[in-house]
């Protein structure tokens, strides 16, 4: 697994798509921060006055629904089009330490990047009291989010062969998983369904973790929609294997 | 193919039995309340200080939240958080705090009851969004607290936006029920203020109403959130200060007579506890609006003195006000920024408005910080006090320059330990750099460019701002008569001297149980109009400092009428946590650098890192294979 891992975190590196989701991340988070401000609330470092990194983190969702599938779109189509998959298969390799190989692949490059977003809480210690358990609240749910898209890209992209197709519709479920539980969202469905859609929100329980309350149910959470994905990638390789 | 077949559907059964579980497991774990609270304060746990009022508790208090159902989706959480903080507390109490919930929609004939409720528990009009169609419907969103035949009713409403944000709900809402057991836990505390109501100016009338103002209004709202409201007490013309009342606040006392300081002198031998808010000068006052826009617009602003009459009252009791107004360069770095300025247009020659972004320093608006910009502790506010510790910042506007008189003290006499029957503290001061600024012609510069300066044979030295002074005291007139009488005179409405007020109460000259004398330098940190002339400046430094001085004026009332838990659980909800904002544009380039700019050159840095290594190896590796 750990081989598979090294194999795939060396792929990203050498090409160019870990560069870009890197700078794309960081420069999307800290643009929006400091720069433009907050899609929507026009919030900056600048106007908010204070060392909450609340807004600064709200931004992360925003950007993994579009980051995290492009970084995944290319774990299984290219294996799938190319007919490398086959090959992979003979390796003596059980399926789940090559999904699970990929997937920390994937993992580590997401945090690489909320590595590289570490001068900024550090920026704004410097100019106020900052307090640092939301800051790794908010680091962990970043994590976790990170993992759980990451997850659903992999499974769409062993499910669809063509890397495009796969990049839309996990971003598309990515993109449900947030609204989901959004108060906006809730005014538009219909009361009975509000229950269901605060259960399965990603959004609601990032926002817990990143006020710096960890709670073992929503970690609990965000790791089983991250297993079930890759128990799914798993049976679809399986199948795969088999026709 | 059979048996791959067969492979296929044992993978998609064995798949959809793990989604089962981790969904059951899911369904288990969303019961449990398993939680860490990474913040510094904890604030998102119950703090102990809200355990101990509900482990208080002797007899049973029940809390009954009469909330609608549904809600506003936008309000879906609040019963479930609300469940959550009210276990906790029932948790912490001995089985003496209960509660329930009810939806008065759905039982018949509680709406007409909760409507007869003193104050009638009414539902409130919420606009709300079902399926994309706004429609406006009411609500029941209060809590009732019933502790023996006390009840105290609480809107959950009064929290405005941090009812709608779940977190600020969950932060605040642990010191809005300890504040409601601690009200019904202490129906008898009693706040009285004496202030002078000042009517509004005839131009702004319209704006301001016409209704005379002491500019309290909000600090009495706070006030009244759990405690009984504040009461007006009379002192003028002979008035006395009601035996029920167990704290009085003089706000910005002017021409105090002897009668009117007998009245306190006695108040505070009786054991309780007198906050003065001291003031040289005028300024915020609603009488005096328009000056005050016009000063801070020109620059200097003509004061109008007040004689507090209260300095030779105090030096008895070891804090010795003067004249003038306190300056210190150090604690006024706060500046305003002006954005329309009169200039002449160089191309027309015309004097024209033209918006101008220039910060400008208040050098009598004092803001002394707990902690330096370098987060070292600057000594200005006392460590020990439980209120105004940890407030982070302070303001006091126009200070009056106060010193302790530790000679005045030793004169209270000791206890019977041998130890000083009265002590006074300086919970705030300024910076060592203080000095004394007099004031001519009642005209104060109200900002510079850059700091005034100190006149040359200005004395500076550290000046306290907030003083307790505690103990067992000796009156101020002990032994004095006057004439035949124990009491003083009294003034009538106009200046005719009145024999005293007939009082049936002996005269204390010790006082029999300790009091508390609480001394602000500056009264101003709590007026509405100072509030609102921060905000029009879009003075974002003051206007915290302002919020942070009223907050721990709070503390300080809640500190001496019912214990230091209130303050305790307040505590990190007022936390200081507001940037450097003048550091902060002085280092706009420099942060931008650190946030935006490195991060990219730091990866093309680690890309081109990775390419060398990775090209060496393959240079080796070539190497190697060639045998060279």
């Amino acid at each position: 697994m750990i081989t598979i891992a090294w194999k795939e975190l060396r792929s990203f590196l050498n090409s160019p798509i870990a560069y870009i989701f890197l700078i794309a991340f960081t420069g999307w988070l800290s643009g929006s921060y400091f720069v433009w401000g907050k899609v929507g609330q026009g919030l900056t470092f600048f106007s908010v006055g204070n060392t909450s990194l609340d807004v600064y983190f709200s931004l992360v969702p925003q950007a993994f629904v579009l980051l995290v599938p492009a970084l995944a779109m290319r774990l299984w189509p290219d294996e799938l089009k190319s007919g490398t998959v086959e090959l992979l298969m003979t390796y003596p390799l059980r399926t789940w330490e090559v999904v699970c190989g990929k997937f920390l692949a994937g993992l580590a490059l997401i945090a690489l990047g909320l590595v590289f977003t570490l001068p900024v809480p550090w920026t704004v210690a410097i100019y106020g009291d900052l307090d640092w358990g939301p800051v790794w609240g908010a680091y962990i749910a970043s994590l976790m989010l990170g993992g759980a898209f990451l997850s659903i890209g992999l499974f769409m992209g062993a499910l669809c062969s063509e890397q495009v197709t796969a990049f839309i519709v996990t971003a598309a479920i990515c993109l449900l998983f947030v609204l989901m539980g959004d108060t906006l969202i809730n005014l538009f469905i219909p009361r009975g369904l509000h229950e269901l859609s605060n259960a399965l929100s990603f959004s609601a329980r990032f926002n817990y973790l990143g006020r710096g309350v960890v709670d073992v149910a929503d970690a609990f959470y965000f790791s089983s929609v991250t297993g079930v994905f890759l128990l799914l990638n798993c049976t679809v390789i399986e199948s795969r294997k088999g026709v | 193919m059979a048996n791959a077949r067969s492979r296929f559907w044992v993978n998609i059964t064995t798949a959809l039995f793990t989604v089962a579980i981790v969904v059951l497991a899911n369904l288990a774990l969303g019961g449990t309340r398993w939680q860490f609270d990474l913040t510094e304060d904890g604030r998102y746990t119950l703090p102990e200080a809200a355990k101990r009022v509900a482990g208080s508790l002797d007899d049973t208090l029940t809390v009954t939240a009469y909330i609608s159902e549904p809600l506003p989706s936008y309000l879906d959480f609040v019963p479930r958080a609300l469940q959550t903080r009210l276990e906790e507390f029932a948790a912490a109490s001995n089985g003496h705090f209960q509660f329930s919930f009810k939806s008065p929609e759905n039982e018949a004939g509680l709406p007409a009851e909760l409507e007869k409720h003193t104050p009638p528990i009414k539902p409130y009009p919420l606009a709300d969004f079902v399926q994309g169609k706004q429609t406006t419907g009411s609500y029941y969103l209060w809590l009732v607290f019933r502790y023996g035949d006390q009840e105290s009713a609480y809107h959950l409403l009064e929290m405005r936006e941090a009812l709608a944000r779940e977190g600020e709900f969950l932060k605040l809402l642990p010191f809005q029920i300890a504040s409601k057991i601690v009200k019904v836990r202490n129906p008898e505390a009693q706040i009285g203020i004496v202030s002078e109501k000042k009517t509004p100016p005839p131009e702004l009338q319209q704006q301001l109403g016409r209704d005379p103002s002491d500019g309290l209004a909000q600090l009495r709202e706070v006030i009244s959130r759990h405690l009984p409201p504040a009461r007006d007490v009379q002192l003028r013309h002979g008035g006395q200060i009601p035996d029920d009342i167990d704290m009085l606040m003089l706000y910005k006392p002017d021409n105090m007579g002897e009668s009117e300081l007998f009245e306190l002198d006695q108040f505070l031998l009786k054991g309780k506890s007198l906050v003065v808010l001291l003031d040289n000068y005028s300024t915020f006052d609603v009488d005096r609006v328009m000056e005050w826009q016009q000063g801070l617009q020109s620059g200097s602003m003509k004061m109008r003195p007040l004689n507090h009459g209260m300095t030779e009252w105090l030096a008895h009791y070891g804090v010795v006000p003067s004249a003038g107004v306190l300056e210190d360069a150090e604690c006024s770095a706060n500046s305003v920024n002006t954005s329309m300025e009169v200039r002449q247009d160089p191309a027309t020659q015309r004097m024209m408005l033209v918006p101008v972004e220039r910060r400008r320093r208040i050098d009598g608006l004092l803001v002394p910080l707990e902690r330096d910009k370098n987060k070292n502790i600057t000594g200005q506010f006392s460590e020990t006090s439980p209120a105004l510790a940890g407030i982070g910042r302070y303001c006091a506007p126009w200070a009056v320059p106060l010193q302790l008189d530790e000679t005045a003290l030793q004169k209270h006499g000791t206890n019977e330990d041998g130890s000083a029957a009265v002590r006074a503290e300086a919970l705030i001061t300024t910076s060592r750099n203080a000095f004394v600024r007099a004031i001519s012609d009642d005209k104060v510069p109200v900002w510079s460019e850059p700091a005034s300066t100190a006149p040359e044979n200005a004395v500076r030295g550290a000046r306290p701002l907030v003083v307790q002074v505690s103990g067992r005291f000796q009156s101020a007139f002990m032994g004095r008569k006057w004439g035949e009488d124990e009491r003083p005179p009294r003034k009538g409405p106009d200046g005719v001297v009145l024999p005293a007020m007939p009082n049936s109460a002996a005269r204390i000259d010790v006082s029999r149980e300790p009091g508390q004398l609480w001394v602000f330098a500056d009264s101003d940190f709590c007026s509405d109009y100072a509030a609102i002339t921060a905000r029009n400046l879009a003075a974002q430094d003051a206007t915290v400092a302002l919020q942070l001085a009223m907050a721990g004026f709070v503390n300080v009332l809640d500190g001496v009428l019912v214990g230091d838990e209130l303050v305790e659980i307040r505590r990190p909800n007022i936390k200081d946590r507001t940037v450097d904002t003048a550091r902060v544009d002085e280092e706009r380039g420099s942060i931008l650098w650190r946030t935006v700019g490195l991060t990219p050159i730091l990866l093309l840095g680690m890309a081109l890192l990775w390419w060398l290594v990775r090209s060496a190896g393959t240079r080796v590796r070539r190497a190697s294979e060639s045998g060279v």
